[in-house]
């Protein structure tokens, strides 16, 4: 859906997020003083000024700088590898079956029960960045397939008619299809990604968002454990919203 | 009675060749022979549905060749194989003594159909530039830019397809169909989804654009009007299986205006025309 750019919209869509996240926060603060669930859900203030005194907020920041590049990579990686296997599908009909066999295979598979062997494989250090392209990868792929299944059948006869090669018709027509339908996958996969690199930071990084969720759960860090969602939760909506703004002004620019 | 009726075809098939022959003086690699061409649909549950039933038809180089007939009579389905993007099930199909898929690895076929089928990403520079580069040749831009013109639309070159009215469009899509200059010009409801002002001033413009050099084309129509006024012949497909019923060369003298179809001439063929496309339709079986 294309926002458009006259400022009056602008402010009122930014008018509902404030309302709308306020209202939020203020349930959250009002829950937390009269402890209605526990001592699991403290007052947000609490959360908040735990994450300013100085300690907290580098060793915070420390982490998630770290969590962000492993997810960043990541996505990369996994954004690339989906998108090539899908295009090399498309090159090659006859391996298209058992490509999407293998990507479904893999995508059947735990990350949970990955880890291990991650960690064996690739080592403490590069594991966050594996479980985060694996959790990318798929969702790529399968969005890179659906775009190819969208190319019209006009499309699709011009290329017949013109005697086009697999490659050409890929780079020309197949592949520009695709792409709102590529941009929509990379949408859903920026917080996958976010929690694909938490995750593999669970099974023993040195440092990171997944290893403060970890200890901060062991020593019954309230405080700790929800300033780390958030700035994990903040990852994946920063990452949705550049793909989004992306979405809006790029591809009607191309021609969508 | 039915073989007959070949005879006069083919009789007048290689008539109407002869003069084209005498008057283009060359082009006569463009030929399309049809023979016993016949297209079986299988559906699921061994059904069949016969969409084409036996035609024969020799289509001479420079020729502008209407196919007309009620919805679903397989006026496409033979476009289609005349384009490669079907296969005859009996029968067979040569242009210039090839087969349409031989054809097509030559890029001598140009096709525009109903659905314009530009790429929305490109303008209409590049999208009159695509088939170029669908075939790995270096852009011929003068070539690009004189299509842009020929079409009028040199104003446009940038603009992008969502910018363009549907006749525009489709007058784009006639250039990329026209940009390799191929030896065929398949058009399939070029103008089918215009409205009827629209549509009669873009014949007027095909027609214009066709006269300038002539190419051996086959449209595909449900308008009669649109058939007389562009054709050299045109043949009036039979419903379900689809077979000529009819070929009527049309000798409206050329170069054609509006103010042809005002003429006496004009009407009478429309009439006549029009009359044959209710009867098959009538005699046909209940679908």
């Amino acid at each position: 859906m294309y926002v458009g750019t006259c400022p009056v919209n602008f402010i009122s869509e930014a008018l509902k997020w404030v309302v709308g996240l306020g209202m939020l926060f203020v349930l959250w603060e009002v829950a937390g003083q009269q402890s209605w669930l526990g001592k699991a859900l403290p007052p947000l203030s609490s959360i908040v000024s735990y994450a300013m005194e100085p300690r907290s907020y580098e060793l915070l920041m420390r982490s998630a700088s770290i969590t962000a590049s492993n997810a960043l990579y990541g996505f990369l990686i996994g954004s690339i590898v989906g998108w090539a296997i899908a295009c090399s599908g498309q090159i090659w009909p006859p391996m298209k079956k058992g490509l999407d066999t293998l990507s479904t295979f893999v995508n059947a598979i735990p990350l949970i029960a990955l880890g291990p062997l991650l960690i064996v494989t690739v080592g403490e250090q590069s594991t966050p960045m594996a479980t985060a392209a694996l959790a990318v990868f798929f969702t790529v792929f399968v969005a890179v397939l659906g775009g190819f299944e969208r190319v019209p059948s006009v499309h699709d006869d011009v290329i017949r008619t013109y005697g086009v090669t697999r490659w050409r018709a890929l780079c020309f027509i197949e592949f520009p299809n695709a792409l709102p339908s590529l941009i929509d996958g990379l949408k859903l996969g920026a917080s996958s990604a976010v929690l694909g690199a938490i995750l593999g930071e669970w099974f023993g990084a040195p440092a990171g968002l997944g290893v403060l969720i970890v200890s901060a759960m062991q020593n019954f860090q309230i405080n700790l454990l929800w300033s780390a969602a958030f700035l994990g939760t903040a990852m994946s909506g920063i990452g949705f919203f550049v793909l989004a703004l992306l979405q809006q002004k790029l591809l009607p620019r191309l021609g969508w | 009675m039915m073989s007959n009726l070949h005879d006069v075809i083919r009789l007048e098939g290689f008539l109407s060749r002869q003069e084209v022959c005498m008057e283009a003086g060359n082009q006569s690699t463009s030929d399309i022979v049809l023979e016993g061409v016949r297209k079986r649909f299988e559906l699921a549950k061994g059904q069949v549905i016969d969409a084409v039933e036996h035609v024969d038809l020799n289509i001479a180089g420079g020729e502008f060749i209407a196919l007309i007939g009620p919805s679903g009579c397989g006026k496409s389905t033979l476009l289609r194989m005349v384009a490669g993007l079907e296969t005859p099930s009996h029968g067979q199909i040569k242009i210039a003594g090839q087969t349409p898929n031989e054809c097509i690895k030559q890029q001598k076929l140009g096709i525009a159909m109903q659905e314009h089928g530009l790429m929305p990403w490109l303008s209409a520079w590049d999208n009159i530039a695509l088939p170029f580069r669908l075939a790995g040749l270096p852009v011929d831009i003068d070539r690009v830019h004189e299509l842009l013109a020929l079409v009028g639309l040199d104003e446009f070159a940038n603009a992008l397809p969502k910018q363009l009215s549907g006749g525009m469009k489709q007058r784009v899509s006639i250039a990329r169909a026209l940009a390799l200059e191929p030896q065929v010009l398949i058009l399939d409801e070029p103008f089918g989804a215009l409205d009827a002002v629209t549509r009669r001033l873009m014949n007027n413009e095909l027609q214009r654009i066709w006269s300038r050099k002539p190419t051996t084309t086959i449209l595909v129509t449900h308008s009669v009007e649109e058939a007389v006024f562009l054709a050299d012949r045109v043949c009036l497909m039979s419903p379900r299986p689809g077979r000529l019923a009819l070929v009527e060369p049309i000798t409206l003298e050329r170069p054609r205006s509006l103010e042809t179809m005002q003429t006496a001439e004009f009407r009478n063929l429309l009439a006549k025309l029009t009359a044959a496309l209710d009867e098959v339709c009538m005699s046909a079986p209940a679908q």
